[in-house]
């Protein structure tokens, strides 16, 4: 193991002896997920762990990776396993793959009873009966009563609190989500309140990283696209907002025109008609006000409009929910000078992190993914702010 | 993306606090651990002009929105599904006058009671017949046709004036302060030997008394009296005594 990495397995409770290098795994946390997610690779070259049950669901894995009295502690439960081949005749030997989830993932219970009262208010009750220690949740507007039915709490969490939850701004869709911290909490925030907190955590990239001791160099960093909808919001149809998921909440909308890459429209949902045609009856009016949170939850997926993969040396402090502050150097006037360029650095919310052990180099790093949104909606719009913009 | 489904619930409350026809369901299983009062209430899945209100107890089909389970609506009907289609029911069960109910007329409500509404789309052919079978009946025509199987009345709202008819007590009953029949001729058969015609009695006599004639002659028209016959005046205080008596005409 690389000096000053401790790495701790604890298998079904009791510590495991695993060598670091016969060991890959990464673990993952994200503002879209409630239950950190991870992978694990071991190397069984004899197939005695899998004759000693690793191949079990639900077989509780602990993980404990602390670098420099900086600790990221995984408590998970194998979910899946896969083990493609054998690497030795006559023994089903070979990496056993396993897919870990939060152990809380667990104590789900798919109960069939009802909850009352605000989404925050009811959520926080789910964190701690599904085990989270902690819960941070940002007050919900609205109270009513929901009935889980059957589902898993995440499940009830994402598909039916969730769409309808909203804080009292009501400018940006509210996040539910477990991270990887050692507190085990559950955060419930808007990804408004969520970017304006104050940056935890700088980072820089510049061919001369050593220019601000108080920041943390990144290794690379590198435009993310994936689930971007760019193209869809520089085209000047309707299209590029998912009718599918709109449908039920809207019966119009316009394209505005924001100050998104020279002033290209953007479809984008204003306030007009923001009534469902099932939605007529006297007794079901105080629902209407659930119907913006629906709205502002459709748009999600265009939350952010600019995205960036940062790989960091292994950094337990960059977690979903945190604010980083990029410094990002473009070359100067002169050889040797570096400027700071004023279009990447700024204030980024960390929309998801990956943190990965890899046994072949005894090493760690890091992986986030920050967003940040570019546009000045236009007026009247439900995504209001300019928020992390510079 | 809000859809919706059906599903079977049932009525755990009819009395609905805001008086809009809803009921309190509980959808099984999904809502076997819910406590009774935050079971949700559902509206009626009816037309504006409809109201009835299914009894505790019943089982119903709800129509949920989903995926949020918000907003619940409930067909005013026992599924059909769970027993037989009904119209092969009421078509054995309706006996008005002439009519044949040929599928698929009428369009018909039947009521957990046994009774029903029904309508010949095609005819226009509409009634209500009571589960005692007792049923108002318009033909294609518009002619009317009631029946009754106990009793029948029609009265203002003190009593006052009244017909009844009622087949236990074997009697028709006709009250007023003045009851007036305009006609050439009035029958009336009471039992079948007597076919009586009755003449006005007392309005001719009253006629008489307030016309002096003196006549020695038998009637209203002969001459004036003479001498010291007695004026038939000296009769009226036997006049509102007279009442028409049948008599036998052959």
């Amino acid at each position: 193991m690389s000096e000053g990495y401790k790495l701790v397995f604890k298998i079904n409770g009791s510590e495991a002896d695993l060598p670091p290098g016969a060991v890959n795994f990464s673990l993952r946390d994200s503002i879209w997920g409630i239950f950190p997610t991870g992978d694990l690779v071991l190397n069984d070259p004899s197939g005695l762990l899998k004759e000693n049950g690793f191949m079990t669901d639900g077989l509780p894995v602990d993980i404990d990776l602390n670098f420099d009295g900086k600790l990221i502690s995984s408590e998970t439960v194998v979910k899946d396993f896969e083990s493609r081949s054998n690497t030795a005749v006559g023994m089903m030997s070979g990496d056993l793959a396993m897919k870990l989830i939060s152990k809380n993932y667990l104590a789900q219970t798919g109960g069939t009873g009802a909850f009352s009262g605000t989404i925050s208010d009811v959520i926080t009750k789910i964190g701690k009966n599904i085990g989270f220690s902690k819960t941070d949740m940002e007050a919900t507007v609205g109270k009513k009563i929901w009935y889980q039915r059957g589902l898993l709490e995440g499940d009830f969490i994402e598909d039916v609190l969730l769409p309808n939850a909203m804080t009292g701004e009501a400018t940006t869709p509210y996040c539910v989500f477990g991270t990887l911290d050692k507190d085990k909490t559950l955060f419930g925030k808007s990804v408004a309140t969520l970017s304006k907190s104050a940056p935890s955590l700088k980072i820089m990239f510049s061919p001369r990283p050593n220019m601000d001791p108080a920041s943390y160099n990144a290794i690379d960093i590198v435009p993310f696209t994936q689930g971007l909808s760019r193209m869809d919001l520089l085209k000047n149809t309707a299209s590029g907002v998912s009718l599918e998921d709109l449908s039920e909440v809207v019966t119009d909308f316009a394209i505005g025109k924001g100050k998104f890459l020279g002033g290209s429209k953007l479809p984008i949902l204003t306030k007009k008609a923001p009534v469902s045609t099932l939605y007529t009856g006297q007794a079901i009016k105080e629902d209407l006000k659930f119907l913006t949170a629906r709205q502002i939850w459709a748009l999600r997926t265009y939350i952010f409009t600019e995205r960036l993969k940062i790989t960091l040396p292994f950094n337990p402090g960059a977690l979903s929910g945190k604010v980083i502050d990029l410094s990002y150097t473009v070359p100067g006037k002169t050889d040797n000078e570096y400027a700071k360029g004023l279009y990447y650095s700024g204030s980024w919310l960390v929309e998801g992190s990956a943190h990965h052990w890899i046994g072949a180099g005894k090493r760690a790093f890091s992986e986030i993914v920050v967003g940040r949104k570019m546009i000045t909606p236009p007026e009247g719009s439900l995504l209001k702010g300019n928020y992390l913009a510079e | 993306m809000v859809d919706t489904i059906f599903r079977v619930a049932s009525v755990i409350s009819d009395i609905d606090p805001d008086k809009l026809g809803r009921i309190q369901v509980r959808v099984l299983p999904e809502m076997k651990d819910v406590k009774d009062d935050e079971l949700p209430w559902a509206m009626p899945l009816a037309l504006d002009t409809e109201h009835r209100v299914p009894k505790i107890g019943e089982q119903l089909y709800v129509y949920i929105e989903t995926p949020f389970w918000s907003n619940f609506w409930y067909v005013n009907e026992t599924p059909w599904s769970k027993t037989k289609y009904p119209f092969a029911k009421m078509k054995a069960e309706l006996k008005v006058a002439d009519y044949v109910p040929e599928y698929p007329q009428p369009s018909f409500v039947s009521y957990p009671s046994g009774s029903y509404d029904f309508e010949d789309e095609i005819t226009g052919a509409m009634g209500f017949m009571h589960k005692s079978g007792t049923y108002v009946y318009f033909d294609k025509d518009g002619k009317l046709d009631i029946m009754y199987t106990k009793s029948f009345k029609i009265h203002d709202k003190d009593n006052k004036y009244l017909v009844t008819m009622d087949t236990d007590a074997d009697e028709m009953v006709i009250s007023g302060k003045n009851i007036t029949i305009t006609a050439d001729k009035v029958k009336v058969k009471a039992g079948g030997d007597f076919v009586a015609l009755f003449t006005p009695l007392a309005k001719i006599l009253k006629k008489l008394l307030t016309h002096i004639h003196i006549s020695p002659g038998p009637g209203p028209t002969g001459p004036a009296l003479e001498g010291s016959q007695t004026p038939l005046s000296a009769l009226s205080a036997d006049i509102d005594l007279i009442k028409s008596t049948v008599m036998k005409t052959d």
